[in-house]
């Protein structure tokens, strides 16, 4: 066989692995339900404020909810991938894609393209789901442009970042059940410590930056009325790398205000009336630079760890 | 030419040694099977030819081919059927034949109607297009043949493949091997079942605690010898020790502790009816009944499994 040959087999490996990937996920009934309570999360971020405060027009939702938020990211990711590594060691089924002449990074690798495509695909439901009934509830939105296409591309990277986890875990120890817990228990841990720590040790909130998660949360264009982000309340870790690359779009000079504590302690992910924008800062394109980088670090080096754990699996019945 | 070679063949699980130092040879376009009672190695070995265990030490070759570090040219020689085969349930048969025959880089034409000529074969046309989560047992396992033949393999290996079916389910994946046989496969079949591979297999190796302990045909193995089936009115070790002493007496068993029948095997095919009528009656015994009948591969399976490893080669 010459090496033609070779890569040609390899292309057809990948199909079949994303081909098999993709209808064992679709038409799990579990998949339709964690799908479900995403689409519930999100229209409570869209249907809520409308039903509390009244309807009224407001041109700038769609830009400042493009993100459907962490949970649902993370929810989305550990849905479609929970299964993917440790339920096919739980049920057997790898025992017979294992033994056909496949290299285990390919099966790997096909699956992750695979779940890749679903997210991709969900992303593009909800953005358009978000842009109808933003222009439905609060009118027509300012802001639109072509680089907004770019969003379900970029949640998608951000919910891999969840599937890298998931992958890892599910690679390491073959059980669905860690695998599920141990991401959700990750994503939680983080999100709590997110939002305490830097409130008793403020210097520590930058650290957020470089983990899996929400990050910090700041404001855009603090007092520069003449950018088209100016106010908009935005976050700086992984799972918001969509909002911020749409908003260095719209504005690449600008800057983000990480949010503090009246008393002074800045703080990540929690909002409301005793928070406002601080003395320290990034500028946009710096953030998204980091936010893109970290989200590779984790989607190239967990899957990497994972590729190697499964490579190094003994395939039997667990 | 020699499909597979295994020699000297060890894997440990922690301190358990489930295989051995095990040697095997399977011949090109031979059914060979491979015997041993549960927890022998036989589903451990036969991972270890596919790649999905490594081994600790010892050699697979397959066509002359060294399988140890997975090579894909090797494993895509081979078809491979797991004990109780388990796949993607929301997956249909037709969808899974045609993915795994992707795998293998067979074009779509080519895999589809391969894909339907299997499902035929195995009797699954009618169920082609339903999911694999609503199949019973024996459906499984007949797809679990489909696959392993989606690429027309030079060695189909199987484990256990009649293992948890009824009667008539048994009968009928007999039928399909028996089939598969005649297009000149080579085939390793493992079992427990000692009557399925005397039916199907031309030459076995058994293997008991990890290691080979007889190989040979099983044409050889079965008639190489004389098995008298005695039933006594009463067993006394007077009888069995005199009958142990007579020359030519390889061995004899008791065959049930609750059944007063012993068996004597003797190490040729001569009539040895008489001479053991005549101990049997000067050592104060009484025959009900006695049988002479060729040695089954059952027989040859309880003196070596059960009787105690014996190193016996016979090619």
């Amino acid at each position: 066989m010459n090496s033609s040959d070779r890569r040609d087999d390899v292309w057809e490996q990948v199909k079949a692995v994303f081909r098999y990937e993709l209808l064992r996920n679709l038409r799990n009934k579990n998949f339709l339900v964690i799908f479900l309570i995403a689409v519930g999360i999100f229209s409570l971020n869209l249907f809520l404020p409308p039903i509390l405060d009244g309807f009224e027009t407001d041109p700038n939702f769609f830009l400042e909810n493009l993100n459907p938020g962490g949970l649902v990211i993370m929810i989305l990711a550990v849905g479609v991938s929970m299964k993917t590594i440790a339920g096919e060691f739980e049920s057997g089924s790898m025992e017979l894609l294992a033994s056909k002449p496949i290299s285990r990074d390919v099966i790997y690798l096909g699956k992750l393209a695979a779940l890749f495509a679903i997210l991709l695909v969900v992303y593009i439901f909800f953005f358009l789901y978000s842009l109808g009934t933003s222009t439905w509830i609060y009118g027509l939105q300012d802001g639109l442009s072509l680089v907004m296409l770019a969003v379900p591309f970029f949640l998608a990277l951000s919910s891999m970042v969840w599937v890298s986890v998931s992958l890892f875990l599910g690679a390491w120890t073959k059980s669905s059940v860690v695998t599920v817990l141990g991401t959700v228990g990750i994503f939680i841990g983080l999100s709590v410590a997110a939002g305490i720590v830097p409130y008793y040790s403020p210097m520590t909130g930058e650290a957020f930056n470089y983990l899996p998660g929400e990050g910090e949360s700041g404001e855009l264009a603090v007092g520069d009325e003449d950018s088209p982000v100016e106010g908009i309340m935005i976050n700086t870790g992984t799972d918001h790398l969509s909002d911020l690359f749409v908003t260095y779009s719209l504005d690449p000079e600008t800057n983000i205000s990480i949010l503090e504590h009246e008393r002074g302690c800045p703080v990540t992910g929690m909002g409301g009336e005793e928070f406002v924008p601080g003395d320290r800062g990034y500028t946009l394109s710096s953030s998204v630079a980091r936010t893109l980088m970290m989200t590779m670090v984790y989607i190239i080096g967990l899957n990497y760890l994972g590729i190697l754990l499964f490579k190094k699996s003994s395939i039997m019945r667990h | 030419m020699k499909a597979l070679e295994i020699k000297d063949l060890d894997k440990h699980f922690d301190s358990f040694k489930a295989v051995n130092g095990l040697n095997l040879v399977v011949e090109e376009s031979e059914i060979h099977g491979f015997l041993g009672p549960n927890g022998a190695g036989k589903t451990t070995t036969l991972r270890m030819i596919m790649g999905l265990l490594e081994p600790d030490d010892g050699d697979i070759l397959i066509y002359g081919k060294n399988n140890d570090s997975k090579d894909l040219d090797v494993l895509s020689r081979i078809g491979y059927m797991p004990e109780r085969p388990s796949f993607p349930v929301h997956l249909t048969s037709r969808e899974l034949l045609e993915i795994y025959g992707q795998t293998y880089g067979i074009p779509e034409e080519v895999r589809e109607a391969r894909a339907s000529r299997l499902l035929n074969k195995v009797g699954l046309d009618n169920y082609a297009d339903k999911r694999t989560g609503k199949f019973s047992k024996g459906m499984k396992q007949r797809l679990g043949i489909a696959q392993a033949l989606i690429s027309e393999p030079d060695l189909l290996v199987l484990d256990e493949p009649t293992a948890g079916l009824d009667p008539g389910g048994r009968a009928r994946m007999r039928q399909i091997i028996k089939e598969i046989g005649k297009d000149d496969i080579t085939m390793l079949i493992s079992s427990h079942l000692l009557e399925e591979v005397e039916k199907i297999c031309e030459t076995v190796t058994m293997i008991d605690e990890g290691k080979s302990v007889l190989s040979g045909s099983v044409e050889e193995l079965s008639h190489s010898k004389t098995v008298l089936q005695i039933e006594l009115m009463e067993i006394t070790s007077r009888i069995i020790n005199a009958l142990e002493d007579l020359p030519k007496v390889k061995e004899v068993i008791r065959v049930d502790d609750d059944k007063e029948e012993i068996k004597v095997i003797a190490s040729d095919d001569e009539d040895y009816r008489p001479v053991v009528s005549k101990t049997i009656v000067d050592h104060g015994g009484t025959i009900l009944k006695m049988t002479d009948r060729s040695r089954s591969l059952e027989d040859v399976y309880l003196e070596v499994i059960d009787g105690g490893p014996e190193d016996e080669q016979l090619r």
